[in-house]
């Protein structure tokens, strides 16, 4: 009889095949994979990619440059790619997922297998990454924790721990273009910090030559400065103040301070140790035996790096270095439990740690990456039985951590589980001019929970109905919103001030949902539908059994004043021409106060530009179409460009931009260029309404742009020439 | 297999039995800090470094804390799991730390092997084999402690216990003064020592620029440690440093005369009543003083830049801890350094070379301490405040049945010590204790003058000891009056020393030093009367025993927190809560603390009559008295705040504008002594109540 050739087998690349299978089948049941944290992206990929490009978010009506960097530019246009097969969100999510999820899998398997040379062990190696305790927030919808990040944060620490072994300055450039494809937010690259601190500390440790320890530094610092150009887009706004996005969350939470560290002082620290998540609102298989599974595991990891006897040093000092890693992301993970509560307090109350917002979810996911390297070295130890139980334990892991399993249990308020909301997609809402849909009732947060069709997770409103939507107490309104939704709930708004609300802040449509809930109220179901027949001055065009959709025609529009003439640019850009200025007036634009909101005043004011206009008589306001154009070319010039008549920008309406127009200033200050002199005195002028860190943003995404593509130049050549020198040894070995 | 030798075998016992000295004393330090998470893990490390156990055995005690844990939550003790997996977490990291500590995996091999051969310390390992004993308690791969700690300390854990004796020692007499008061849970209040729950730098406001790199030094401390930890650090290192200096410099061969001379310079009255009024930066001084001595007199015997630049060095560092320093180790050296050049007058070569070294060191002390002489000296104007009226208020006190010198002489005699329960009251035959010091100093006089090289010595060390009496006496003798007022006058800075008594430091420090040749002396007169060998040595353990004790008992009010006078207090609740709440008004404002006292009782506080800790507790800015209410003397303060707000504690009307123009948004009205007298906060339609508690009112300024 022929012998088998085990190793053969071992080493057959079946085994990818094998394993995009296992994760093929955890997904392929459910209808629709859980999300919680961007549902509304499915919605339209295409719609969502044009807005990234302005850093002024009209939706909540603040300065974002935070969303505007590069991964989720990349992240959808990746999403739009599907959106050309089909037109319903739940497909493009599935199909997207799907690709994204077997890709990044087997990748990491790609570089296992480079380290174990051993398919088969490789493969159980990367399904011990994704199988384990911290997949259960997928369940929840943790698309970020669960799917998306564990690929970046493993290539980041497998290749920093290739750069300290070889100090090749190849992955000097490497790491920081990872970074931008992955660095989901500004904040991502830090979660990576500590992990990296403690190897680069580890590693400076056992350099034996003061020479050899100030190149590695300086090969650090070099690494730091490539990825700070690199990512100068959301490292700029960081550092330069202005009121961004950063800023708002910063005060929001009131300093930086963080209020989730207040819920996680109750959290229990035994289950941050072993990694289990707890206090979702949602059931987890938290039950003794994976508890028990997973802690015996731990100990047993723990007693191979630390007391076994390994007589291999190199895998010995591999081994202590992730424990080290381990127990620093237990660390981070406990949050302010004890012990060491003092220090992580005095920790979390450092000024810039508020990015660390969701440090518990993303500590965690490293905390099952340095689980995996150690497995990965135990596989390298090559014992038979150590083999065998790790063996055993990836197939319980998988048994016991597959989300498939449980998540037919999870409670019905916060499932993840979404039915489509094509029946919203049918309203024909008329888009030829800027005005928002009021949506009731109104949430306290950026979600929507619809209870039939099922719907939990992130409002998708903004993107079927392509108007900003006003659906929760947003972080720009938040005051008029909350007086509004008390007073509907007892029902006691009083027209007049529902009717000055709603003519404010350029409300257009009513959308009243039948089927919405809020379920952090204490009835979740208290709001009531027939208050809105009341009000005279609203308009039923639509009533379904979903839902009823009102108009109102007095609404101002977004910008607006006696005789004023506008034309939307971009979101971040507005062209406004005034005529028959005679004495004060005051120009209002309606959203969010922000200090960086400037006029420029046009040499040579027209308004020839506006075409297709569209009349609002009760202020006597002309909208033009708009003609959107994201680069102009200019936007260096407002870098430093000094605005005019900033010191009458004003809060108006309560919440809103205004600006108090002086014809005698202007004509005692300004050449005549810039103002047109009719018969009567009065005079014309034009401006240009800009969010100013718009500039900004445009001068670091073209520094990002070219450092990406410089580097990305080097880092080709480095590899070719690497190639060549391999290819030479190879030669002279031949 | 050679057998240990007599000495090697006793060697062993001893390092033993100092292994378990040591862990008793983590123990009872454990108990006193209290069995908080981090101090256990200090524990478990400290333990580990003591007695070098294996790390495994740490590691698999982590491994079954951990795993007792899930047990545990079946069962439904969820607080006993936590409890074990916080455990578990605590050994795991000690295990990790002592791995990578000890390990030679982090050790290049190829580096510094003979430095790693030295720490290895094989002789021990060599000498267990030779015992015979194969499973050795201590790890058998490498030695290498951890560099952190200065070398005694390495060398206390490295089982030499020879050298580590005199650490132990006042380490014990340290915990034995403190007692139970080191306990955890507040702070301990003194007179003048006071901290709120967080280090503030007060040293720019109170124009105690000198005091500055010592409070940055415990700001930055306060960033790991809490702050009632860190008092309890300052103390500590106080009464262990005053006896362990004064061991190390004294330059004699004796090792009993060494124990009593660091056991006089802790145990004296001089020292307790500093401790008592919390004088933390004169203590501070005190204790640091023998180092500065044993620099000067390194300096006198070889003088080179190196050394000069040291004795500037601590010149600075007992400056920073006491301006008073400059007259008090000024006398010292001036005499030493005059003494010193008569006695080498003839050999021209080396006074010339001593001369420009000495210049040097001037040059060096100028420089290093020009980060508070530059402020002070462009406004002098707060220490010029001072006038005849203090001289008077804190002039020495004098005993009333010896009289005022003797008192001094005794080193009794500081100016508040009328309420200190002093060690003398115990005893009425005090005297007697005063007279054996003397006699031992004057005998060590006798011993020092004999050695020929070191009769210059002798000689200053005397004229130190009569001068500093003098000095002290000051303002309270009409026979030394007319000199104190004479360079109160005359001498800048000088009227800092209006508490002359302060200049007994030096008289306890010759009591010490003298002293210690005295024993010296006198050990050798009882070993030269014919004893046989057995009973010689009886005497010996009897002779020591009796030496190290006198000291202790002529001032054993010291033992146990001063008598319970250091007794562990917190502030009210009350206070807490307002700090909170005035924390959340994120306005630019200022707040008033009343009753207006610089010193008053606090009920809370034990002893009540402690400075008032308002400045140090509340996070906001505040405005507080400044006045020192004593005798005749009201107030130094040229504060323009302060002088505002007396006059409107004496003219109580408009005060809401007033105290806008002060930029005082709040008030805070303590319920303590004569709070009652400030009713007329209510009475004002200036001010609301905004927060009110049984400990403290607080007002809020409407006109802000």
């Amino acid at each position: 009889m022929q012998k088998v050739d085990w190793i053969k087998i071992a080493n057959s690349k079946i085994w990818y095949m094998f394993y995009v299978i296992i994760i093929f089948l955890l997904f392929i049941f459910r209808r629709f994979i859980g999300i919680s944290d961007a549902t509304s992206t499915w919605f339209s990929p295409s719609y969502n990619l044009k807005n990234l490009l302005s850093v002024w978010d009209t939706y909540n009506g603040i300065g974002a440059y935070i969303p505007h960097n590069f991964t989720p530019f990349f992240q959808r246009l990746f999403y739009l790619i599907f959106e050309l097969f089909s037109n319903h969100p739940s497909i493009i999510q599935k199909m997207a997922w799907l690709t994204y999820f077997s890709l990044a899998s087997l990748l990491v398997m790609f570089l296992i297998n480079k380290m174990l040379s051993n398919k088969f062990y490789a493969m159980l190696a990367s399904i011990f990454l994704f199988f384990n305790p911290v997949m259960q927030l997928a369940g929840w919808g943790k698309q970020h924790a669960t799917y998306y990040l564990p690929l970046p944060y493993f290539l980041g620490i497998y290749f920093y721990f290739r750069f300290c072994e070889t100090k090749k300055y190849f992955y000097l450039i490497l790491i920081p273009i990872i970074w931008i494809f992955y660095g989901t937010a500004f904040n991502q690259p830090a979660y990576l910090a500590p992990f990296f601190l403690a190897i680069f500390v580890l590693f400076l440790y056992q350099i034996p030559t003061e020479k050899k320890k100030i190149l590695f530094i300086w090969q650090n610092i070099s690494m730091m400065l490539i990825f700070i150009l690199v990512n100068f887009v959301y490292i700029l706004p960081l550092f330069s103040g202005g009121t961004t996005y950063l800023n708002t969350i910063r005060s929001y939470y009131g300093g930086s301070q963080l209020p989730i560290l207040d819920a996680l002082k109750s959290e229990n620290f035994f289950y941050s140790f072993i990694n289990f998540h707890r206090g979702y609102g949602y059931d987890l298989p938290d039950g003794f035996w994976p508890v028990m599974l997973w802690t015996i595991l731990l100990g047993s990891i723990f007693y191979f790096s630390l007391v076994w006897q390994i007589k291999d040093r190199y895998i010995k000092k591999k081994l202590l270095t992730f424990t080290t890693i381990l127990l620093i992301a237990i660390f981070f993970i406990k949050g302010l439990t004890p012990p060491f509560t003092k220090l992580s307090e005095k920790i979390y109350s450092i000024n810039y740690m508020y990015i660390f917002r969701d440090f518990k979810d993303k500590f965690s996911i490293l905390y099952s990456i340095a689980l995996s390297f150690i497995v990965i070295y135990l596989y390298k130890l090559n014992i038979k039985w150590l083999k065998i139980l790790l063996l055993i334990v990836t197939i319980f892991s998988v048994i016991t951590f597959a989300t498939n399993w449980w998540i037919q249990s999870l409670s019905y308020t916060y499932s993840p589980y979404v039915d489509d909301l094509a029946y919203l997609r049918t309203i024909n809402i008329n888009s030829d001019h800027n005005s928002r849909i009021l949506s009731l009732p109104l949430g306290s947060y950026q979600s929507l929970y619809i209870s039939e069709p099922h719907y939990a997770g992130d409002s998708p409103l903004k993107n079927i109905f392509r108007k900003d939507v006003i659906s929760h107490s947003q972080i720009g309104f938040f005051k008029q919103e909350q007086e509004i939704k008390n007073a509907l709930e007892k029902n006691n708004l009083s027209p007049k001030l529902f009717y000055r609300y709603l003519q404010t802040k350029n409300v257009e449509y009513i959308l009243n949902n039948k089927n919405q809930y809020i379920p952090e109220d204490s009835d979740p179901h208290a709001y009531k539908y027939q208050t809105l027949k009341q009000y005279s001055f609203l308009r039923k065009i639509q009533d379904t059994k979903y839902f009823e959709l009102y108009q109102f025609n007095d609404f101002y529009p977004l910008i607006n004043g006696k005789n004023v003439e506008f034309q939307k640019i971009n979101n971040s850009k507005y062209k406004v021409f005034i005529k028959n200025i005679n004495s004060k007036e005051q120009l209002n634009f309606l959203t969010s106060y922000s200090p960086d909101w400037k006029l420029y005043l046009q040499k040579n004011p027209t308004n020839k530009w506006c075409q297709n206009s569209y009349y609002f008589s009760n202020i006597n306001t002309i909208e033009c179409k708009e003609n959107i154009k994201y680069f102009i070319g200019d936007e260096w010039r407002y870098l430093k460009k000094i605005p005019d008549l900033n010191s009458s920008h004003r809060i108006g309406f309560n919440y809103a931009n205004a600006w108090i127009i002086d014809p005698v200033l202007i004509k005692g200050n300004y050449s005549p260029d810039y103002f047109q002199v009719n018969k009567d005195g009065s005079i014309n002028i034009e401006f240009l309404l800009y969010f100013q860190p718009q500039s900004k943003f445009i001068i670091s995404l073209i520094i990002s742009i070219l450092s990406i593509f410089s580097s990305s130049i080097i880092l080709i050549l480095f590899w070719l020439i690497e190639k060549r020198k391999i290819g030479k040894v190879n030669g002279q070995t031949k | 297999m050679a057998k240990p030798n007599k000495y090697e075998k006793k060697n062993l016992i001893f390092s033993k039995i100092f292994n378990h000295i040591i862990t008793i004393i983590l123990l009872i330090l454990l108990f006193m800090i209290g069995f908080k998470n981090e101090y256990i893990f200090l524990f478990i490390l400290l333990t580990w470094f003591n007695y070098r156990i294996d790390k495994k055995y740490l590691t698999i005690i982590g491994i079954i804390a951990l795993l007792i844990a899930p047990l545990l939550i079946q069962i439904n003790r969820e607080d006993l799991a936590e409890r074990a997996t916080i455990y578990a977490f605590l050994f795991l990291i000690s295990a990790l730390l002592a791995i990578i500590s000890e390990s030679k995996i982090f050790i290049p091999i190829y580096k510094n092997m003979d430095i790693i051969n030295q720490y290895l310390n094989i002789e021990i390992i060599d000498f267990y084999h030779r015992l015979g004993i194969k499973n050795i308690p201590i790890i058998k791969s490498s030695l290498r402690p951890i560099r952190f700690f200065p070398k005694n300390i390495i060398n206390a854990f490295d089982q030499t216990p020879k050298q580590s004796w005199p650490i132990l020692y006042y380490l014990l007499l340290t915990i034995l003064i403190f007692g139970y008061s080191l306990r955890y849970g507040g702070y301990i209040f003194a007179l003048d020592m006071i901290y709120g729950p967080i280090i503030k730098i007060i040293g720019i406001s109170t124009e105690g620029y000198h005091l500055l790199p010592y409070e940055y030094f415990l700001k930055g401390l306060n960033l790991i440690l809490p702050s009632y930890i860190i008092q309890r650090l300052v103390i500590l290192i106080i009464i262990f440093i005053t006896g362990f200096a004064m061991h190390k410099v004294i330059p004699i061969k004796s090792s009993l005369a060494k124990y009593f001379a660091g056991t006089l310079y802790i145990f004296n009255p001089f020292f307790y009543e500093r401790l008592w009024a919390g004088q933390i930066g004169v203590c501070l001084a005190y204790a640091f003083f023998p180092f500065a001595l044993g620099c000067l007199l390194k300096f006198l015997k070889e003088p080179d830049w190196k050394q000069a630049l040291k004795l500037s060095i601590w010149v600075t560092v007992l400056i920073i801890f006491a301006l008073h320093s400059i007259y008090i180790f000024g006398l010292l050296s001036l005499i030493l350094i005059i003494v010193f050049i008569i006695n080498k007058w003839r050999d021209k070569v080396l006074i010339k070379k001593f001369t420009g070294y000495i210049l040097l060191a001037g040059v060096f002390c100028l420089m290093l301490n020009l980060f508070w002489l530059m402020p002070v000296l462009r406004q002098p104007a707060s220490i010029k405040t001072f006038g005849t009226t203090d001289l008077e208020v804190f002039a020495p006190a004098r005993d009333e049945q010896f009289g005022l010198f003797f008192n001094l002489t005794s080193l009794y005699g500081f100016w508040g010590e009328e309420v200190i329960v002093l060690p003398k009251e115990d005893f009425s035959y005090w005297p007697i204790f005063t007279i054996i010091f003397l006699g031992l100093m004057i005998f060590g006089y006798y011993e020092l003058y004999k050695q020929k090289g070191n009769r210059w010595l002798a000689n200053s060390m005397i004229i130190v000891f009569i001068l500093s009496i003098i000095l002290a006496a000051g303002a309270a003798s009409p026979k030394t009056a007319w000199l104190n007022l004479w360079l109160f006058e005359h001498l800048p800075f000088y009227e800092g020393m209006r508490d002359s008594q302060k200049f007994i430091a030096l008289t306890a420090l010759v009591y010490a030093f003298l002293g210690a040749f005295g024993v010296q002396a006198l050990w050798g007169m009882i070993k030269k009367l014919k004893i046989r060998e057995l009973n010689l040595k009886l005497t010996g353990y009897i002779f020591a025993g009796a030496i190290l004790l006198l000291p202790i008992v002529s001032t054993h009010t010291l033992l146990n927190g001063l008598d319970n006078h250091f007794e562990v207090s917190d502030y009210p609740q009350d206070w807490y809560d307002a700090n909170n709440s005035l924390n959340k008004d994120k306005d630019n404002f200022r707040v008033l603390f009343l009753p207006w006292h610089g010193y008053m009782e606090f009920s809370f506080a034990i002893p009540s009559t402690i400075a008032n800790p308002a400045v140090l507790f509340f996070d906001k800015p505040i405005i507080q008295a400044d006045n020192i209410e004593r005798g005749d003397l009201y107030t130094h303060s040229t504060r323009p705040e302060s002088q505002a707000i007396e006059e409107l504690l004496a003219n109580k009307d408009n005060i809401g504008v007033r105290l806008k123009k002060l930029n005082i948004k709040y008030v805070i009205l303590a319920h303590e002594v004569d709070f009652e007298n400030y009713d007329f906060l209510d009475k004002s339609k200036d001010l609301s109540i905004f927060k009110q508690g049984d400990d403290l009112t607080v007002y809020v300024n409407r006109l802000y």
